[in-house]
């Protein structure tokens, strides 16, 4: 197979080219740390103007906790760091990734809650919806810093990249969450804290197209 | 030119050529150009089908780079990255163009459609008379899903592997081998028909 005769660059492309400047291009380390960094402290601020859980000092909420900001830490990493000698962050199997992540961190939520001060079903639902907006607004922070340092990257990841990035976003509010609610019942940490985990990878893999 | 995927040497070539290029060398554009474009034509060229579209898409994607440069990641092969770039921007076309047709579908006053191109950018009539099964299977290479075409020309038509296929098509390996596979089989089935 013969290569076609390729066209001079267009007057379009030669105009922007005139004014070729130099740029500072990605350094995806430095990107992830800055955006770990920042959405760290905003669920911190976010959790300063709430309130945080009375048991804190729990070995079993702090392994929990653990758990999601390691979660929060290799999402943030597969999102914002590619693999050796790729411009974009896409790895194999990116959907089942996050969905594993998301597996493990409810078992690690609900094994660590599951105590015998659990509240009574009728409550449940109460409580559950305010956990579930809070767990997605301590989201925010991450996937909005994530979608302004990939850019139009996002665009090209597609579906897998969205998940990824929403899914990083997903385990920072399932921290915030297991930092702020004493809830233990199994189906509240299921539904409500797994829930916020979920939808930002949900909805971000949706939302990016392709 | 290094555009196969095979060589360290020739993604480093890129590699460097990138970054000369987004510390501003002009130079390092125009030896970046000579090293992809080519291919990258090629493989738009039997991605839409027509070789003047094929061109204005790949312009249209250089610019496409060449305003998301500081996305570059230094030392990392910018090939792939520019693929991806092209396929999306011949993508973004081919469904403005589809949306288009059915706008216009009740027009049956319109101009005759244009002519496939092969990769030399001959129309595809050139090669019928001389070709028969080549241009059927040409003809049915429109008829299958742009994600399948693509699959199929990059491992079928433009020799890559697998892995190689899968980092230009934002896919992993896995879904390409099935893909690839699956046109083949659908091609097979519409050329015979044909």
């Amino acid at each position: 197979m013969s290569a076609p005769d390729v066209p001079p660059p267009s007057p379009a492309l030669l105009e922007r080219l005139s004014d070729l400047r130099p740029v500072r291009t990605r350094r995806p380390r430095l990107d992830a740390t800055l955006v770990a960094l920042g959405s760290l402290g905003a669920t911190a601020a976010l959790l300063l103007t709430s309130r945080l859980r009375g048991d804190l000092a729990s070995p079993l909420v702090l392994a929990a906790a653990a758990a999601c900001a390691l979660g929060f830490a290799v999402e943030l990493w597969w999102a914002l760091v590619p693999p050796r000698g790729q411009v974009l962050p896409l790895r194999r199997a990116s959907g089942l990734r996050v969905a594993a992540v998301w597996a493990l961190l409810c078992v690690v939520l609900v094994a660590a809650g599951h105590d015998a001060r659990a509240v009574p079903v009728h409550d449940f639902m109460v409580g559950a919806r305010g956990c579930f907006f809070f767990g997605c607004a301590m989201a925010l922070a991450p996937a909005l810093l994530c979608l302004l340092v990939l850019r139009k990257t996002l665009d090209l990841g597609g579906w897998r990249l969205g998940a990824v990035v929403g899914g990083a976003a997903g385990a920072l509010g399932g921290l915030g969450l297991e930092l702020h609610c004493a809830n233990g019942h199994a189906m509240h940490v299921l539904v409500a804290h797994g829930g916020a985990i979920a939808l930002p990878a949900l909805l971000l893999a949706l939302v990016v197209r392709r | 030119m290094t555009t196969q995927r095979g060589g360290a040497g020739g993604a480093s070539a890129e590699a460097e050529l990138m970054a000369r290029y987004c510390d501003g060398d002009r130079a390092a554009f125009d030896a970046l150009y000579g090293a992809v474009a080519p291919k990258l034509l090629g493989f738009l060229l039997q991605l839409v089908g027509d070789r003047a579209l094929a061109e204005d898409v790949m312009q249209d994607a250089l610019i496409k780079l060449h305003e998301a440069r500081a996305l570059y990641v230094r030392g990392a092969d910018p090939v792939p990255w520019i693929f991806t770039i092209a396929r999306h921007a011949a993508f973004d076309e081919l469904r403005r163009r589809r949306r288009a047709r059915v706008r216009l579908v009740a027009d049956e006053s319109g101009a005759p459609p244009e002519q496939r191109a092969d990769l030399q950018g001959d129309p595809e009539g050139a090669r019928t008379e001389t070709d028969p099964t080549g241009a059927a299977a040409l003809a049915a290479l429109d008829q299958l899903p742009a994600a399948q075409r693509e699959a199929l020309l990059l491992t079928k038509v433009e020799g890559l592997s697998q892995v190689e296929a899968a980092a230009r098509a934002g896919t992993t390996p896995g879904a390409i081998k099935l893909r690839a596979h699956r046109a083949y089989v659908a091609l097979r089935k519409l050329v015979r028909k044909s």
